[in-house]
């Protein structure tokens, strides 16, 4: 896990640490999993499709069962966003390996992470959203 | 004489404790006025005057052809005015977050209702400003139109942050705290379709086209209410 070197999307964090402002410019072609509701602002040469990810736990566990994938057409598209609570953000780069996050912490991710949500019973009261690339 | 002309148009605004929480401090001349929203301030020095005046807003919505809704919002302004020896107010916002401070010049600014926060006495607030009008009933927002000579100081809920539109641009309607009335707009879905905008949280958005500028908050407080409101106890 590198928390340091920024691999991946090229990317500014603004307002920190009070909010978290992520500015990433997405590559012609490719896409990024964003945060239902978590876009501030876009070019207009960046298209939204919205999938149902992770079923009933991830409404159950707080989140929105829907993530957004932005994908740049015809050129390199910037895209703005935000969570919806004030607070700071965090680059992570994952490189095989899994990260758990509190439920709502996601903001966004490149196309190869994959988010899941598991169940972790009503004993542990808690959930957990697994991500690996 | 004619100094103290110029210098009412302007308003002496300090900024503090940015982006965090911002508060305006606000230094008057002597017999300097200016406008704010209601309940925005926080302090101010003896001998300054305070009266206020009620706007009433209202505008109607043809519902399929023939039934017409009129919504109604009162609008409370506040007018300061100093005395003898001046004085400072010092002006919050109701959400946490930053201000601006821009200088008109006779142009044309649109703001959203809650993100006003004062403006010089020149300036004129237009609150049945329509442009957005199928827009108000989905977001409860309203929207003013600001004109003339003078300061206006606007907040946001986090951070401000102006784009420069060269073109088109895409701004999610939540997060439009202000922008120029010299760009065109339209409202239009997010995704492809109707059903994955709405499923996808984004709703409508506006697509900003021309020259000019848009400023954006980067934390919008439908999206806050949603994570705020369930975990709230209702109310007994």
């Amino acid at each position: 896990m590198e928390t340091t070197n920024f691999k991946g999307f090229n990317f500014k964090m603004e307002c920190q640490p009070d909010y978290g402002f992520v500015t990433i410019d997405i590559p012609s072609g490719k896409k990024l999993k964003v945060e239902a509701a978590a876009m501030a602002t876009m070019d207009t040469n960046i298209e939204m499709k919205t999938k149902m990810k992770g079923g009933l736990s991830r409404l159950l566990s707080g989140e929105s069962m829907f993530i957004n994938d932005f994908k740049a057409n015809n050129g390199d598209g910037q895209i703005q966003i935000a969570p919806a609570c004030p607070g700071d953000v965090k680059h992570v780069y994952l490189s095989n390996e899994t990260i758990y996050l509190q439920n709502t912490a996601f903001l966004a991710s490149s196309e190869t992470i994959n988010v899941e949500t598991k169940w972790q019973g009503f004993t542990k009261g808690f959930f957990r959203e697994k991500i690996f690339s | 004489m004619e100094s103290n002309i110029i210098d009412n148009q302007k308003l002496n605004v300090n900024i503090q404790l940015r982006p965090g929480s911002a508060a305006a401090e606000i230094k008057l001349n002597p017999g300097q006025e200016f406008t704010a929203e209601a309940g925005a301030m926080i302090a101010m020095s003896q001998g300054i005057q305070m009266s206020t005046t009620t706007y009433k807003k209202e505008f109607w919505w043809n519902y399929e052809r023939y039934k017409k809704i009129a919504f109604r919002r009162k609008f409370f302004l506040n007018h300061y005015k100093a005395g003898q020896q001046g004085g400072t107010v010092i002006l919050g916002a109701t959400h946490a977050g930053d201000m601006f401070v821009k200088e008109l010049n006779g142009e044309n600014l649109i703001v959203q209702g809650g993100s006003y926060v004062a403006s010089s006495p020149d300036i004129e607030i237009n609150t049945n400003w329509q442009g957005f009008k199928s827009l108000i009933s989905k977001e409860g927002l309203f929207w003013l139109g600001i004109k003339g000579k003078g300061t206006v100081i606007v907040n946001s809920f986090g951070a401000i942050y102006p784009v420069v539109v060269s073109g088109e641009y895409i701004v999610d309607t939540g997060h439009i705290v202000a922008f120029e009335e010299s760009l065109n707009f339209n409202l239009t879905k997010a995704g492809k379709s109707w059903i994955s905008s709405i499923l996808g949280g984004e709703g409508l958005v506006c697509k900003f086209k021309g020259q000019g500028t848009v400023w954006v908050q980067s934390h919008n407080t439908t999206s806050f209410g949603n994570i705020l409101g369930s975990r709230l106890k209702p109310r007994r």
